[in-house]
């Protein structure tokens, strides 16, 4: 069987890293290139934390800079969910790797035209890489085989009461991407507050017992702190969802519902507005995860973390 | 000759306080009612200010009222950089000899309307909070509002936000429920009333007049001037005197029907009155918008208007 | 002298037909490329235009790209109304040999952009579409602009509502990109310096008379009695030619005087949907203001442009292939 082709654009960002590692290690993927937006931090730190992990991991994926903000609007960062660096927690040693000399945008152009087979995407930050990609390649569209990503919310938000952060960020890029016609599967708040771990969890995966698992226990440690402050059980694996989407679908229940963006209105800016009280008249563009099989995701994430640590990967 | 029956609803303000003074001092109108609102400066001040300026030239005997203290939707920001501190910095004014009534300003303007005999023509000189909650509130009486000429917004330009006028921007809510109240609007905008000032010279001709409101009109103008000298305008603009100007004598004015809607939305454009004079919108005309005046005739008009008072 | 490498950006549009006749009869200016954008009328009439354009004034050498077909977020109209359902009123022009290469225009100018090292002028006549996302997607390319020009806007009355002009008001979030890109200048040619140059037919005439009775002459002349015919069907009795005001200030900083100003376009707002807020406009007292990022057009010589007109087609009607 062949993989599937995959770019990751990102801001690292603890899932972030978590969900490049699921990926990593998922014989089914094919990760072709990361490319980073600014976002939970600036461009800048999310650029580093991106490759010192990977050094550190011994992870050899080529990774370019995108935008350092939204297409019309100031970046605002989350260091309250992610610390003053994007990734506080792990004490790592700086980067030996570099980006590639292309931007975000060329790099996808690059890995999409050479590619035989369509490619995934799965972009788990603000949109703005992706709708410039999109908006500058219109004849690439048709190459692209489908968008899995995180961000969106059929009901409650984490950004406003009504949107999730990604969306918000940058919502015109989200509106761009939303209607590209490009098969579209949105892993939003409603199932990625389901995919998380608990403390337990978190302790085993620290059991496992390699570098790669002591990293993303360091990660969960950090993270699990600001969503035991919510009062929170587990704590959420966002982005993770965007990849294990693709890895195996069959793990999550979805629905097809038409989604739009909400770029103007005062309290509700970034808002996925899904019409899914069955009167609406436009047809579905996008596929909504709403519930996933926690143990199953779970266990994915484990088996990842052993699979990394006996090596080979990406190397 | 028979008198045109007037509302004013300002916040007393220099250009509010000679607004008053021309209303008084013109045979062509009567003044039946003074309704204050928050805008220059917080209602409490510009309700002060305004029975401070009526006893000051022995005018104790027409109802005024304290209306809104904030906006329908946003909050309050007051002119102290154009008005000074106590929103009618200048002067030095005794404390008033009468008080006001003890109605809302909406209740007045309800009262007045409801008892007049002849249609009454409004002027609101600030933000239009009253004005749109009496829209709002009496609708049997909208027939028998002859006009309303206001004081606010702007074709082109603005000075509170790029495109948009202070009354207009501080309430553009209430605007809007004005504008589309049906009733006949004149809109005296910045397009007019920015060169409808007085000059250094002229306001030396006020001071010679040698009655109370002849000095007091150069005393406010004295303070007025330096604003308006310092951002580089022609003189001190009378801003507020348009609008009852205008209901005195509308050919002072050069007219251009229009649709004129508030722009209630924009990221820059909020509180702009967006007025369409080519049509291009296909809205129907609701407004007389000011787009020049003859600044000679409409500074002799408050000339003999302040001659003729105290 | 050094000619200008320029690159134009444009959606033909009767007015952009004598823009490109003024540009191509210009000694001073070195047309790199020429980037067509959907606008006045659809992507694809509009680069059938720029193509027939470019073998009609022997632009040979001059590159065509594939620009963009719809506006960035909004949804797309376009100017029917006034150049027709071909761009171009009905005139018919010989159909060109060669087509629009399919290399997009973003990817031009910043190529163009680099060779030029520096030195590369635009003139954006149509919809800031292609120009957008060239600063996206290359966020270098601001820097390695020389000069902007932008026919768009306006400090004051719009065309398409009260205050909104058709070009910023057809991609109004791609204008407000260009303009905080930090290109150094950018001078926005708007309505109210466009509006100073309004003619009547017999004035066009007279203006147009120097492209002759030949060929060229026929075109002209039946391009400006099609716009006179939509003037009047729009109730105007005089026109203005926009974008030709912009190639012929590219050459001539004489033609237009400007005044510095923050300037940004109203995206979210219905009613001032494309406007472009001018911070420091001649009817503004506004006492704070942003940085100023954009040179606001404000008056013109018109006795220049129109021996410019003029000069142009006198040079043109010779050199026209049919």
């Amino acid at each position: 069987m062949s993989k599937t082709p995959i770019i990751i654009d990102c801001d690292p960002g603890h899932d972030d890293a978590i969900a490049i590692l699921m990926a990593a290690a998922s014989d089914k993927l094919d990760i072709k290139g990361i490319t980073i937006v600014g976002g939970n931090q600036t461009l800048e730190k999310c650029l580093n934390n991106t490759l010192k992990f990977l050094s550190h991991l011994d992870l050899h994926i080529p990774v370019a800079a995108g935008a350092e903000g939204p297409l019309l609007r100031g970046l605002t960062v989350a260091p309250y969910a992610h610390g003053d660096s994007g990734m506080d927690g792990p004490q790592l040693p700086p980067a030996t790797q570099k980006p590639v000399e292309m931007n975000a945008v060329q790099l996808m152009e690059k890995i999409v035209r050479e590619s035989e087979q369509k490619v995934t995407l799965c972009p788990m930050g603000p949109l703005t890489n992706i709708a410039i990609f999109l908006r500058a390649n219109p004849d690439l569209i048709e190459k692209i085989d489908k968008i899995s990503l995180m961000g969106g919310t059929t009901l409650i938000g984490n950004r406003t009461p009504t949107s999730e952060f990604n969306i918000w960020e940058d919502p015109e890029a989200a509106d761009i991407v939303f209607r590209s016609g490009i098969p579209l599967f949105m892993q939003g708040l409603d199932v990625t507050y389901q995919a998380g771990v608990n403390d337990d969890e978190i302790a085993q995966i620290r059991a496992i017992g390699n570098k790669y698992s002591t990293f993303v226990a360091d990660l969960l440690d950090f993270f699990s702190k600001y969503h035991r402050n919510l009062g929170r059980m587990y704590t959420p694996l966002h982005d993770p969802c965007a990849v294990a989407y693709v890895i195996d679908p069959d793990m999550f229940t979805t629905e097809d519902h038409y989604v739009e963006i909400d770029m103007d209105g005062e309290l509700t800016l970034g808002t996925t507005v899904t019409h899914n009280f069955g009167r609406c008249t436009h047809a579905p563009n996008c596929t909504v995860s709403l519930g996933i099989d926690r143990e199953k995701f779970v266990k994915l994430l484990f088996d990842s973390l052993e699979i990394l640590g006996r090596g080979g990967r990406y190397a | 000759m028979n008198k045109r029956p007037i509302i004013i609803d300002c916040d007393t303000g220099h250009d509010d306080a000679i607004a008053l003074l021309l209303a008084l001092g013109s045979p062509e109108v009567e003044l039946k009612a003074v309704t204050t609102t928050a805008g220059n400066n917080v209602v409490d001040k510009t309700f002060h200010n305004t029975l401070k300026v009526l006893s000051h030239i022995g005018v104790t005997d027409i109802p005024v009222a304290k209306g809104a203290e904030s906006f329908f939707f946003q909050p309050h920001k007051i002119a102290d950089h154009v008005h000074g501190d106590s929103g009618l910095d200048g002067p030095e004014l005794a404390e008033p000899s009468f008080g006001g009534v003890k109605l809302s300003a909406v209740e007045l303007i309800e009262k007045t309307v409801r008892e007049s005999a002849e249609k009454i023509t409004l002027c609101p000189m600030g933000p239009l909070t009253n004005i749109a909650t009496f829209v709002l509130s009496c609708p049997d009486l909208l027939p028998k509002i002859e006009r309303i000429s206001f004081m606010g917004g702007s074709a082109v330009g603005g000075n509170a936000s790029p495109v948009a006028e202070f009354n207009t921007w501080q309430d553009p809510e209430a605007a809007q429920i004005v504008l589309k109240s049906g009733v006949p609007i004149t809109m005296c905008s910045l397009d007019a009333t920015f060169d409808a000032y007085i000059t250094a010279e002229e306001k030396e001709r006020f001071r010679q007049i040698g009655n109370k409101a002849g000095i007091l009109t150069a005393e406010l103008l004295d303070f007025f001037g330096k604003f308006h000298a310092k951002v580089g305008n022609k003189g001190a603009p009378m801003h507020d005197a348009c609008a009852v100007a205008a209901v005195i004598n509308p050919a002072l004015f050069e007219m251009k029907r229009a649709n004129v809607s508030m722009d209630l939305n924009g990221t820059f454009t909020r509180g702009c009155t967006t007025t369409d004079i080519t049509g291009v919108t296909g809205r129907k005309q609701n407004c007389d918008v000011t787009f020049g005046v003859d600044r000679e005739a409409f500074v002799e008009l408050l000339y003999s208007a302040v001659k003729n008072l105290q | 002298m050094h000619k200008i490498p320029v690159i134009i950006d444009t959606d033909p549009g009767i007015d952009d037909f004598f823009a490109l006749a003024v540009a191509a009869a210009s000694d001073k200016l070195d047309i790199r490329a020429i980037t067509p954008v959907a606008g006045n009328q659809t992507y694809e009439k509009v680069c059938r235009n720029v193509e027939n354009i470019r073998q009609l004034f022997r632009m040979d050498g001059v590159r065509i790209a594939t620009g963009a077909k719809c506006p960035l977020v909004s949804a797309q109209r376009t100017a029917g109304n006034v150049h027709g359902e071909d761009g171009l009123g009905g005139v018919i022009l010989p159909k060109a040999q060669q087509k629009a290469e399919s290399t997009y225009a973003w990817d031009v100018i910043y190529e163009e952009a680099k060779r030029a090292q520096g030195r590369l002028q635009i003139a954006a006549l149509g919809p800031l579409t292609n120009i957008a996302i060239a600063v996206l997607k290359y966020p270098d390319l601001p820097s390695m602009i020389d000069k902007l020009f932008v026919m768009g806007g306006t400090n004051g009355f719009g065309n398409v509502s009260p205050y909104a002009e058709f070009n910023i008001w057809a991609d109004p979030h791609a204008a407000d990109i260009v303009f905080c890109c930090g290109i150094k200048t950018v001078n926005m040619v708007g309505l109210n310096l466009t509006r100073q140059a309004i003619l009547d037919i017999p004035e066009y005439r007279r203006v147009f008379s120097a492209a002759g009775d030949g060929p060229l002459g026929k075109i002209v002349t039946q391009l400006i009695d099609y716009l006179g015919t939509r003037a009047h069907g729009l109730g105007n009795t005089a026109m203005t030619l926009h974008d030709a005001i912009v190639t012929a200030a590219m050459s001539d900083d004489k033609l237009i005087t400007y005044f510095p100003s923050y300037v940004r376009v109203e995206c979210q707002s219905e009613n001032a949907f494309g406007q472009t807020v001018v911070f420091a406009g001649n009817g503004n007292r506004v006492l704070e203001q942003g940085e100023p990022n954009v040179n606001v057009a404000d008056t013109l010589d018109l006795e220049r442009f129109k021996s410019t007109l003029s000069a142009s087609l006198e040079k043109l009607k010779g050199r026209v292939a049919l």
